[in-house]
């Protein structure tokens, strides 16, 4: 399962949305076509993984509480051994 | 291409689309898909806020109202052209993490939509601008939040103007950590039903 698959399946992300720059994600769509794109952006720096994800949550759940399970869910899905860190962000709530 | 920095030049969340663009793949249906709108926040904020301006068209129309003053072309582009202002992710405000190794985050983007949708979800409501006032990024730190409405005359206007400042308190309550201090709610436009100005002539 990618990334962005576990985000999916966290109850209440109703959208997962590009974390990467539009022109970056334009770009590898035009290159590898739009359903092949990995949405979750995944970068290596000196401390490890740099996760970030960009979502859409509910209306009617709570955006704090949404996020920080799929912080949790992402983490968990991170082998053993890899340092990461993870930004989850809101980008927004639907009716 | 020349490249810019432009905001405006780089379009809706830096997709080189524009407002136009997105009113017009809205017109059609939103087909054929293009992925890099479908997977933009910023591009889906403006055009749900798009769907919702143009439901309050057609209420207007519903409700034979007699635009006062009258809702043209420029101001629905203005209105428009401010939402597509507000939609901007902005900065990122902080949120709670239970874990050491997460960032959680509302961005200010967000949280205007979600202050518009509230406004919005009020029958014969549309909100015209929103904003934030105060460090949002100061947790704990007072934010006053603002909003201008239009609204169709369907009751008191004290009644209209304190159900979107209750909505919007309840939606923002729910979706961020803000410390709100206040919701003020400004009404700048009133449309009122064409039945009404006719009884009030008649009389």
């Amino acid at each position: 399962m990618n990334l962005d698959d576990i985000v999916r399946a966290v109850p209440g992300v109703l959208a997962l949305y590009s974390a990467a720059p539009a022109v970056v994600t334009s770009a590898r769509q035009l290159v590898a076509g739009a359903g092949d794109v990995s949405l979750v952006s995944v970068r290596e720096n000196a401390e490890g993984a740099e996760i970030i994800a960009s979502i859409g949550v509910g209306g009617d759940e709570q955006a704090p509480r949404i996020a920080a399970a799929v912080s949790a869910a992402i983490l968990a899905a991170v082998p053993d051994g890899v340092s990461a860190s993870v930004h989850v962000r809101v980008s927004r709530v639907l009716g | 291409m020349a490249m810019t920095n432009d905001p405006d030049a780089m379009g809706i969340g830096d997709t080189g689309y524009t407002i136009d663009d997105l009113s017009a793949y809205l017109d059609r249906g939103r087909t054929p898909a293009i992925a890099a709108i479908d997977t933009n926040a910023e591009c889906q904020a403006l055009l749900a806020s798009m769907e919702r301006v143009g439901a309050f068209g057609r209420e207007l129309l519903a409700h034979d109202v007699a635009a006062q003053p009258a809702v043209d072309e420029g101001r629905i582009a203005a209105l428009l052209a401010t939402i597509g202002q507000e939609v901007r992710a902005g900065r990122d405000i902080p949120l709670t993490s239970p874990d050491p190794r997460a960032t959680l985050s509302v961005t200010e983007g967000a949280v205007r939509e979600l202050v518009r949708a509230a406004g919005d979800s009020v029958d014969g409501v549309v909100v015209g601008s929103c904003s934030l006032d105060g460090d949002v990024m100061a947790v704990g730190s007072p934010v006053r939040v603002a909003l201008t409405i239009s609204v169709v005359l369907n009751g008191p206007v004290r009644e209209l103007a304190e159900t979107v400042r209750q909505r919007v308190f309840t939606a923002v309550l729910a979706h961020t950590e803000l410390s709100v201090e206040g919701i003020d709610v400004t009404v700048t436009d009133v449309h009122q039903p064409r039945r009404r100005l006719d009884e009030g002539s008649a009389s």
